[in-house]
């Protein structure tokens, strides 16, 4: 395969001449530091979408407050935080807000990676970024299913709670599952801007081995089928649990 | 003492009027259907008895104790919708739960029965409205008139005092209509209490002790059926029944 791309681009006439030569073996003994890009950028993603997630739980909770502050404060954090660049927002965490006084501490404890404050500061700016979009998405779900559900739940006796927990939060589950799969591979990739500011994710990793090897091409493939990688096999285990859920099979108006 | 007192009971929607100043008494037992033209209030009063709507103002007692009370609290409120059944023109089944579980879902929940007594309980109800054979299907799979006799038999399971239809049969192919009614019918003729807002006059004609004539959201008659259909008390009600009856 490698030998196969490297003889078409070398033969071809329509490219510049001064085409590089292509030759994979040069970052391959580099394996080590892509495994370890890899694993950032995994505990990276999964820890996004776990705070994510909480998060937007809470901004759901406060927005359907009766309370008109409350609500008004989810709303107006949404429109923040999907209204600016996600890029913009990892600066201003990282470099704006430390300038007058907020900034997190090194975590020792939890390793030099993972424990620095780059890495911290750039979970809480991608938790915070990826809670607006996930509580859109829980909204949706949730208004998706009919007033008639909570209206005859209600007339049945059952309180509120009883009604989300038993009658609208298993209806909203089928139709929430394919847009947070979305959400959550989104975040895979998302989180290769932090290598913008020093952290060593995938994306890092690939600057690391091009200034080590001068090999620029290379190493951009390498981690790109390593993302697809990481996507893909999310996409399969997405599909697995959406079909768990019978998003189709079991209660689609047939009749 | 009337089981259900509505004093000077009002209801706007925005700018919109939809009741005004509504008085009304309900005995046990008694079989009263609403009917009038759309957007005459039937369906807003019915939906406020239970407080599906909350009256802009006026007073609804139920055996004596204000339910529309500021006092009256949310908890008293779940209590004493257990006791008034509520039948949807649109069903509103549960689509993710089983026939079964649609009806012992708020008696284990709510009422404490035991998962065998409910459903003991929802098995004997779904024999009654002629549905034993559909006990383990779910809602999509069922066709619109055994839907609503699912819902009459969820509603029942909380063994309520009271009953109100919303348009029980509007939303059923015409061939549907009729096994819905006989199980009304059915319902009415065991004593229970029941507000039936609805299109079919005939039914209402042949099962009602009073029949409720509503327009603008104004009660304009309030009639024994045979005085209704005869002689209706109000203008209105007649150039109605001479355009639908």
């Amino acid at each position: 395969m490698v030998y196969i791309l490297s003889h078409i681009l070398n033969k071809s006439t329509f490219l510049v001449p001064a085409a590089i030569k292509v030759d994979f073996s040069r970052v391959l003994p580099w394996w080590k530091v892509f495994l370890e890009g890899t694993g950032n950028t995994l505990l990276l993603s999964l820890c996004t979408v776990i705070f994510g997630l909480l998060l937007a739980l809470l901004l759901v909770l406060m927005r359907r407050s009766k309370l008109k502050v409350i609500s008004f404060i989810s709303k107006a954090y949404v429109l923040v935080v999907r209204g600016t660049p996600i890029l913009v927002q990892l600066v201003i965490w990282m470099y704006g807000l430390p300038l007058i006084g907020i900034r997190f501490p090194d975590i020792p404890a939890l390793g030099s990676v993972f424990g620095s404050r780059e890495f911290i500061t750039a979970l809480v700016a991608l938790s915070l970024n990826s809670a607006a979009y996930v509580a859109e998405l829980l909204r949706g779900g949730l208004d998706a299913v009919s007033t008639g559900q909570s209206e005859a739940a209600r007339s049945l006796g059952l309180s509120q709670r009883q009604t989300m927990r038993h009658i609208i939060i298993p209806q909203a589950i089928p139709i929430i599952l394919p847009g947070l799969g979305n959400e959550f591979i989104q975040m895979i990739k998302e989180t290769s801007i932090v290598s913008t500011v020093g952290i060593f994710d995938l994306m890092y990793s690939q600057n690391i081995v091009q200034a080590s090897t001068y090999s620029i091409f290379e190493p951009l493939i390498v981690i790109s089928l390593i993302y697809l990688f990481l996507t893909s096999v999310l996409t399969h285990f997405m599909k697995k649990l959406e079909r768990k859920f019978h998003v189709v099979n079991k209660y689609t108006e047939l009749a | 003492m009337s089981l259900i007192n509505i004093q000077n009971l009002h209801k706007n929607f925005g700018d919109l009027e939809v009741l005004r100043d509504i008085n009304l008494d309900v005995e046990t037992g008694e079989v009263i259907s609403l009917v009038g033209p759309s957007g005459s209030g039937k369906s807003t009063l019915l939906r406020c008895i239970n407080l599906l709507e909350i009256p802009t103002s006026g007073h609804i007692y139920y055996r004596d104790e204000e339910i529309t009370h500021p006092k009256y609290k949310e908890e008293d409120l779940n209590l004493y919708r257990q006791k008034i059944g509520m039948v949807f023109q649109q069903f509103n089944l549960f689509p993710h739960l089983s026939v079964t579980e649609n009806i012992t879902l708020s008696p284990m929940l709510t009422l404490g029965l035991s998962k065998e007594e409910a459903t003991e309980r929802a098995h004997s109800l779904l024999d009654r409205v002629g549905l034993s054979d559909k006990k383990d299907s779910y809602p999509a799979k069922l066709s619109g008139g055994q839907s609503q006799r699912v819902a009459i038999a969820r509603a029942l399971a909380m063994q309520p005092e009271v009953m109100l239809f919303d348009e029980p049969t509007s939303a059923l192919d015409p061939e549907m209509v009729k096994e819905v009614l006989e199980v009304i019918r059915e319902l009415a003729e065991s004593g229970m209490t029941c507000l039936i807002v609805t299109h079919e006059l005939a039914f209402a004609k042949e099962i009602s002790s009073r029949i409720l004539f509503l327009d603008g959201g104004d009660i304009l008659a309030d009639q024994p059926p045979q005085d209704f259909f005869t002689h209706p008390a109000s203008p209105r009600a007649k150039e109605f029944l001479s355009l639908v009856f």
